[in-house]
């Protein structure tokens, strides 16, 4: 199994509900995939499945071959998944330089009493982390807003920061929860080479979901497309836009 | 400002605060030393209780519980033996506790590390709970506490109490373990890990989406802060020199939320000025329940009237000052001379 | 085996007065997700005001007891319109300060305005007298209070499944927000649930006071505390849970007096290491039901 992030037959049932059925997906490194679907379909709970919010009623899933489903969230995330949130999740209180910087929290060798003895060894660290954070900031061209509250940024660069953020734990792969939610064409196809640039950059693969039909076709390689807890078809993007079930699911039928 | 310039002010300002305690003792009658202490004692409380309600973000309610495991720790640890024979005329003592004489910093120390200790056993399944269920659990914590201490006469006095405490908790004591409190929960929340406790009060299933462990910090908070609880019933008990489970009831919890709330959930100088407001209101109020002489006539004191004052004004702040006098920011020279700067414009 | 009916009828009624309060919580609960601290205030209140009509003012006991029904309901409003529902979109923290600031501020109060020291509640005739049944004995209210419990909560279940009140009361427990942009006023729902939940809370108060007759300002504390946990083993938001969480308090701890008088002291306890026993192995309740967040 060469893939980076599997997922084998997973299935999740809330009491007598199935909201996901035997879902299986494949991402090799380095790819860009897509993940769509009419809303109710499921797909944000297969995110939750895979960064262990949920946890699968069966199946599995798979990073680099080592079982992660039935871990904690942030053993997940040290693993190396990080995602983003449809309702970005950011910390509002603090700045975009610390919404950066606690990210990188999760690797800090000090312990607790360095932390409070400020020790050289500890200062080191802390300035390393500020430094790698203004460096990111800067990689997403935020670097300017790095003292404002989070809070007080527009929507598109509060999107940003959330991707820098997730950015910082040096993920292995990155999902990203409905990037393109609330954003105009223009800003659509920013995110869009945006996300080129940091799977180049930063060599993460990503997996993503959308409603945004352009950002879908024009980022991904490959999408798989379900409906009703069912992936109903698989493949690259032209494949996917004249399949005729993923029409329906959409549409719906005459 | 430069930093220089910060140093030497902080310098300065101890430099007064020692000089300032150190002959509060032959200036001040014993009344107010006793508020002095009393307002370091709260001072330590407070900012302890501060970092898990206002910094972490979780309502905890057990500080009575915490504190009596300290006051208690510590008190039978430093009382003598024969001062021990004397309380515990009902019952005798349990054995192994009736010869123990230790100095006070050990007591101290032995009572806010159970403190600790138990704060550690009990934060596996409470810290799991949301909101509403962590505060009723620890308020329960506390009961059960102080029910158990009731019953356990044989280690405890029962309701009888203990009686006849050294009166060890002086100026130096209580107001060094709050400048050393202030310390050290003021730089654990400066560095990375008080950044963390943000984050995670902020937005906990952001946090752990971002790799953080909220479960252990979550745990670190609250046995730093049970800790310091501890120590706080430590030095309460050896300054008022008598213990009794009914001293732990919710209302001393509720004293320390009222104080955190009004200082500002989240800042370490509000719970600092919260405390000292608290305590000097505390003896200031004091008339309210007493007698009130007008000269032709006395108004009888009702007692509890005080409470009722106390209880209005946290209502009231929790109504309309929601945010405290500090807020979640802190004190800092640039603010102190910007009140100057603005008073001088104002002329 | 006279005691042993002693114990039953003990703990039945001990069972069902603080299931009357802890479906007080729950309803408050379930439609606002508050733990009202002051409930166990409003019950200290109905007491009183039954005294004051009763044994001060002299009208009739079943007069007394409705107005003082009523007085309590009105309090319960009143205190949700002044300190509750100005902070209805902030952070739970601080209503459930709130909330606390309003039951030292009762009990205090209470304090100041009824004297520290206990009353002793006139308890009426019919009520109070022993009744000897073959050789067990009590006191004839111990009989009415699982009767009165009964019909109370039939009266309850009515208005909650029969009524449209009862339905949008219903629908705001399980989505608040959706049940507003339907039209439903949510504060005529909150207005009318605390009212419900005062009402249980006097009815049951005024048969506290007669069973045991020590008034006290600070009566509504333990057995509020103790009536939260109820809710909370029974499923919090759960009215048949409250129903049950109470039962199972009152029983238990009349066994340990029944069966461990040395431990009797320990009583008060029972309830908490309940709640500490149910948040760990299920913190939703006998009845409760996991609600998923939506991440």
């Amino acid at each position: 199994m060469s893939s980076i992030l599997s997922c084998r037959d997973l299935t999740i049932k809330f009491g007598g509900l199935t909201a996901v059925d035997t879902y299986n997906m494949e991402i090799e490194q380095g790819e860009i995939v897509g993940l769509i679907g009419p809303n109710g379909a499921g797909k944000t709970t297969i995110f939750n499945m895979i960064t262990g919010v949920y946890l699968p009623t069966n199946g599995e899933v798979y990073l680099n071959g080592e079982k992660i489903d039935g871990l904690k969230i942030e053993e997940i995330v040290k693993k190396g998944v990080v995602r983003t949130f449809q309702n970005i999740r950011l910390f509002d209180d603090m700045s975009v330089l610390e919404n950066v910087f606690i990210a990188q929290q999760m690797n800090i060798s000090s312990n607790i009493f360095a932390s409070i003895l400020r020790t050289k060894g500890y200062r080191a660290e802390e300035s390393k982390m500020f430094e790698n954070a203004m460096l990111l900031l800067k990689e997403v061209g935020l670097e300017q807003f790095a003292e404002y509250k989070a809070s007080s940024l527009p929507y598109g660069k509060q999107r940003r920061l959330e991707i820098a953020r997730a950015l910082a734990t040096k993920p292995k792969v990155l999902l990203l929860d409905e990037p393109a939610a609330g954003m105009n064409p223009q800003e659509s196809v920013e995110l869009m080479e945006f996300i080129h640039q940091i799977r180049d950059k930063f060599g993460v693969t990503i997996f993503l979901i959308e409603h945004h039909m352009q950002v879908v076709m024009g980022v991904c390689d490959r999408v798989y497309v379900i409906d009703y807890g069912e992936t109903i078809a698989k493949g690259v993007p032209s494949e996917i836009q004249k399949n005729p079930k993923v029409i329906e699911a959409y549409l719906g039928v005459d | 400002m430069d930093k220089k310039l910060k140093l030497k002010l902080n310098i300065v300002l101890v430099i007064i605060g020692i000089l300032f305690l150190s002959l509060s003792e032959s200036i001040f009658g014993s009344y107010q030393v006793r508020i002095l202490n009393l307002c370091a004692i709260y001072i330590v409380l407070a900012v302890s209780l501060n970092l898990i309600n206002g910094y972490i973000g979780m309502l905890s309610l057990g500080s009575a519980g915490f504190m009596a495991l300290g006051a208690y720790a510590s008190a039978l640890l430093t009382m003598s033996a024969q001062v021990k024979e004397m309380n515990f005329f009902l019952t005798p003592i349990v054995p192994i506790l009736a010869n123990v004489e230790l100095p006070f910093i050990v007591a101290l120390l032995i009572g806010g590390i159970l403190s600790a200790f138990v704060a550690f056993l009990i934060g596996f399944p409470v810290l799991k709970l949301t909101d509403d269920y962590l505060a009723i659990a620890t308020l329960g914590f506390g009961e059960i506490i102080r029910v158990v201490f009731t019953n356990l006469q044989s280690i405890t006095n029962g309701p009888l109490g203990l009686k006849g405490l050294p009166d060890y908790t002086n100026i130096y004591w209580s107001w060094g373990w709050a400048v050393f409190t202030v310390i050290v929960i003021g730089f654990l929340i400066k560095g990375s890990y008080g950044k963390s406790f943000k984050a995670i009060r902020e937005n906990e299933i952001a946090a752990k989406a971002v790799g953080i462990n909220v479960m252990k910090y979550k745990l670190m908070a609250f046995v730093i802060s049970a800790f310091f609880t501890g120590i706080g019933g430590g030095l309460l008990a050896h300054l008022i020199g008598t213990i009794d489970p009914l001293m732990f009831r919710f209302i001393l919890t509720f004293n320390i939320v009222l104080i955190i709330v009004l200082g500002g959930l989240g800042s370490v100088s509000g719970s600092i000025i919260g405390s000292i407001i608290f305590v000097i209101a505390l003896e200031g109020l004091r008339f309210l329940d007493a007698p009130m002489n007008f000269g032709l006539f006395t108004i009888p004191g009702v007692p509890g009237t005080r409470m009722v004052v106390f209880s209005a004004i946290l209502l009231f702040i929790i109504l309309f000052y929601r945010k405290g006098i500090m807020g979640r920011q802190e004190l800092s020279w640039e603010k102190v001379c910007s009140v100057k700067s603005r008073f001088k414009r104002s002329k | 085996m006279d005691i042993f009916f002693q114990h039953l009828i003990n703990a039945l009624s001990l069972g069902s007065l603080y299931a009357l309060i802890a479906i007080g919580y729950t309803m408050v609960y379930g439609i606002i997700r508050l733990i009202n601290f002051a409930h166990g205030e409003i019950f200290m209140i109905s007491a009183y005001f039954a005294f004051y009509l009763f044994g001060v003012f002299l009208l009739p006991w079943w007069l007394s007891f409705l107005l003082a029904i009523l007085l309590t309901i009105l309090t319960g409003i009143f205190v949700e319109k002044i300190a509750y529902k100005p902070l209805r979109n902030y952070p739970r923290v601080s209503v459930m300060i709130s909330a606390i600031g309003v039951s030292f501020f009762l009990q205090n109060l209470g304090i100041v305005v009824f004297g520290g020291r206990p009353k002793a509640f006139p308890v009426p005739e019919i009520f109070g007298k022993i009744v000897k049944i073959a050789s067990v004995q009590f006191v004839g209210v111990s009989a009415y209070i699982p009767v009165v419990t009964i019909l109370a909560l039939l009266a309850l279940l009515h208005i909650i499944y029969k009524t449209k009140i009862g339905m949008a009361m219903r629908a705001s427990s399980l989505d608040i927000e959706t049940t507003s942009l339907m039209g439903i006023s949510v504060n005529k729902v909150v207005s009318i649930t605390f009212a419900i939940g005062s009402g249980l809370a006097a009815v049951g108060g005024i048969m506290w006071s007669m069973r045991y007759p020590q008034l006290m300002p600070v009566m509504g504390l333990i057995p509020g505390l103790k009536c939260f946990i109820a809710a909370v083993v029974g499923g919090i938001g759960k009215i048949k849970g409250a129903v049950v969480g109470g039962l199972v308090i009152g029983f238990g701890e009349i066994a340990i007096v029944a069966l461990s008088p040395s431990l009797s002291g320990f009583r008060d306890a029972f309830a908490f290491v309940l709640l500490i026993a149910i948040l760990m192995i299920k913190p939703t309740g006998i009845f409760g039901s996991n609600a998923i967040e939506k991440v």
